[in-house]
């Protein structure tokens, strides 16, 4: 896989400028008052999946041959991703099968299904090279897609940060979540590409510190995964983003669990938003830089919003 | 003009606020298909700059405003959304908002107001007192002082929300509207019957603050007190020029008890995950109300807002 070029994040804005509108960018007093800095949120929770993954999925969709489509396309994700997938399935008219664990959770399996998607389970999905997956893209031909290698995924997320440029063009700071690391990659392609002074800051769990630990080692480093922010779940980084992380990325932090959970109540309070856990991380770590943004046009880029109920109270809960 | 407003006033804020605002996302939620059974879209209103609907009244008034008059400012008795939408939009148009409020305000909206550059006053003892004072000085000073019901521009600014659906959503069937002084839903039914004749409009409100109903249904304006927790559909009285719009042209008006919003908060959150204020979830518990009648059809609901507190929604939580 290669790193998805400017031009490619341009292409993706232009395919997707026919099926989703901009998301806001809104600035929050509220937030300012708390960190010191000019704040503004990018709203990905506001889009018709509540979360940015829309976005990739789309571009991938659309640059899909005919022929591809009829194949179809395989991915293991019950979440943002597969649901997004499953979304642009039907839109572009394309075979999307979607692996699930054994025993998903219910109510993920039917939204996905909902958009006619199908559904494999198989407990492989939790193996670095699925068989499952294998399988079926042997068998039946079918492209094997990632929300953390593909470049065609990270050119549409990357259409994030030019609207964040277009929207605010003199933001110093941008902050978001980083998980596989694809939104990662290719925020920090557009920001260091047309703002190169712009600072690009990531941030994970530290109960998923998988793509921090390599970031600050210098090689990718398998760490155990136990966060319930399930966007940014993961155990191991691709070599693909992680190199363009440790290339372009200025600073990343690492936030517990419960900073995570503060965050999303701080963010429900401040700006009317639910934010799902990895959404609230960019909100967490700039409470933790604090001092280094006092001042700065500083932009969180609020990923999804598909915070469960449960999660929701764990989160007033925690509230200091 | 018969009413305070007409599509074509409408129109031409329609124009005027596709320069200061995107159009409100109206999603489709199949989650709330399987619990309503109609086809069920929402109409995101908590999405604007300042979280709810008013920023649309503020942005036309203010952007209707001649240079002398931006220059002298505005003036408005209101820390919720109104007054906010009116602080927001003279911010981006370079005038000076004055915003009363009683004396000892609750210090967290006194702050939202600080925080968009308004000036602030206080004054007396209630929201009555604050607004005499400020005509006194409005009068004195040449600003010019907004009524949040009845204002022609303001009330323009609204039914701009239902040009955006019926673009977005050419065959809709029905639109739920919370209503509180009524003119949103005043606005709303204009631009609706005008644009789609066919489209049926349904109101909502709380059992819990009566007048905008029982003034509807009896046709004549009737005061009645109000302990709603839906501070945007909160009021003890009803204005005439919103009145005569709504018995003129609203299909059907629903009720709907404080526990009903407070389940529809939820629901709001479950399945849409947005976050409503009263006001915003009033549309959904009506949709439950009405059952059969929705099914199978095309269903906006009106997320007027999304300004809940969170105490507001640790109660609706059972927290």
């Amino acid at each position: 896989m290669t790193r998805p070029t400017l031009q490619d994040i341009y292409r993706a804005r232009d395919l997707l400028a026919g099926y989703m509108s901009p998301t806001p960018l809104h600035h929050y007093p509220g937030l300012d008052a708390i960190l010191g800095s000019e704040t503004y949120v990018k709203h990905e929770n506001h889009t018709k999946l509540g979360a940015f993954k829309i976005r990739g999925s789309l571009n991938i969709m659309s640059l899909l041959s005919p022929e591809q489509k009829e194949r179809g396309v395989v991915l293991a994700s019950s979440g943002n991703f597969g649901q997004g997938m499953a979304y642009a399935g039907r839109i572009f008219e394309a075979r999307v099968i979607v692996v699930l664990p054994e025993n998903p959770n219910p109510s993920k399996m039917e939204a996905i299904k909902a958009f006619g998607a199908e559904v494999v389970l198989s407990d492989t999905v939790y193996d670095s090279d699925p068989a499952a997956i294998r399988e079926i893209v042997q068998q039946q031909g079918c492209q094997y897609v990632s929300d953390s290698t593909d470049s065609r995924f990270m050119a549409g997320s990357g259409t994030i940060m030019l609207e964040i440029l277009e929207q605010l063009p003199d933001v110093d700071v941008v902050i978001f979540p980083v998980g596989g690391g694809g939104l990662a990659s290719a925020v920090s392609i557009v920001g260091k590409g047309l703002k190169p002074d712009t600072e690009v800051i990531g941030v994970c769990s530290a109960q998923a510190a998988s793509p921090y630990l390599s970031w600050k080692k210098g090689e990718p480093v398998e760490s155990p995964m136990n966060t319930f922010a399930e966007g940014i779940g993961v155990r191991v980084t691709e070599e693909v983003p992680f190199r363009i992380m440790s290339e372009l990325m200025d600073d990343f932090v690492a936030v517990d669990d419960d900073e995570i959970r503060q965050a999303m109540a701080l963010m429900l309070e401040k700006t009317h938003n639910l934010a799902e856990g990895a959404g609230a991380t960019p909100l967490a770590a700039a409470l933790k830089l604090k001092e280094r943004l006092r001042g700065k046009k500083v932009a969180l880029i609020q990923s999804g919003g598909n915070a469960s109920i449960e999660e929701l109270k764990a989160s007033l809960g925690a509230m200091r | 003009m018969k009413y305070t407003t007409d599509i074509r006033a409408i129109t031409k804020a329609h124009g005027l606020l596709k320069r200061h605002m995107s159009p409100t996302p109206l999603h489709h939620y199949p989650g709330l298909d399987a619990l309503l059974g109609s086809e069920t879209y929402v109409k995101h209103e908590n999405h604007t700059a300042i979280g709810s609907f008013k920023i649309r009244g503020g942005l036309n008034a203010i952007g209707n405003l001649s240079p002398e008059q931006l220059k002298k400012g505005v003036a408005v008795a209101s820390t919720g959304n109104f007054g906010q939408s009116v602080a927001y939009a003279s911010r981006l148009f370079g005038c000076h908002a004055v915003i009363a409020l009683p004396s000892n305000p609750n210090p967290g909206k006194a702050e939202a107001i600080r925080n968009f550059g308004a000036e602030l006053m206080t004054y007396g003892a209630d929201y009555d007192e604050a607004r005499d004072h400020l005509q006194t000085i409005a009068e004195e000073k040449g600003y010019r002082l907004f009524n949040d019901a009845e204002d022609h521009d303001f009330v323009s600014g609204l039914g701009t929300c239902m040009v955006e659906i019926l673009e977005d959503l050419p065959d809709a069937e029905v639109v739920i509207v919370p209503i509180g002084g009524a003119g949103f839903a005043s606005s709303l039914c204009i631009a609706g019957k005008a644009i789609k004749p066919d489209l049926e409009i349904i109101g909502v409100s709380s059992e819990a603050a009566l007048s905008p109903y029982l003034s509807w249904k009896e046709g004549r304006l009737v005061d009645s007190p109000t302990t709603t927790f839906a501070e945007g559909i909160s009021v003890r009285v009803s204005f005439e020029g919103s009145q005569a719009v709504i018995r003129d042209l609203l299909d059907d008006y629903v009720l709907v008890s404080e526990e009903d919003i407070r389940r529809a908060v939820v629901q709001m959150l479950e399945k849409t995950h947005n976050l409503a204020e009263g006001a915003g979830a009033a549309a959904l518990a009506a949709a439950e109300a009405l059952g059969e009648r929705i099914k199978g059809r095309k269903t906006v609901l009106i997320l007027s807002g999304g300004n809940l507190s969170l105490t507001h929604l640790r109660e609706c939580l059972g927290l």
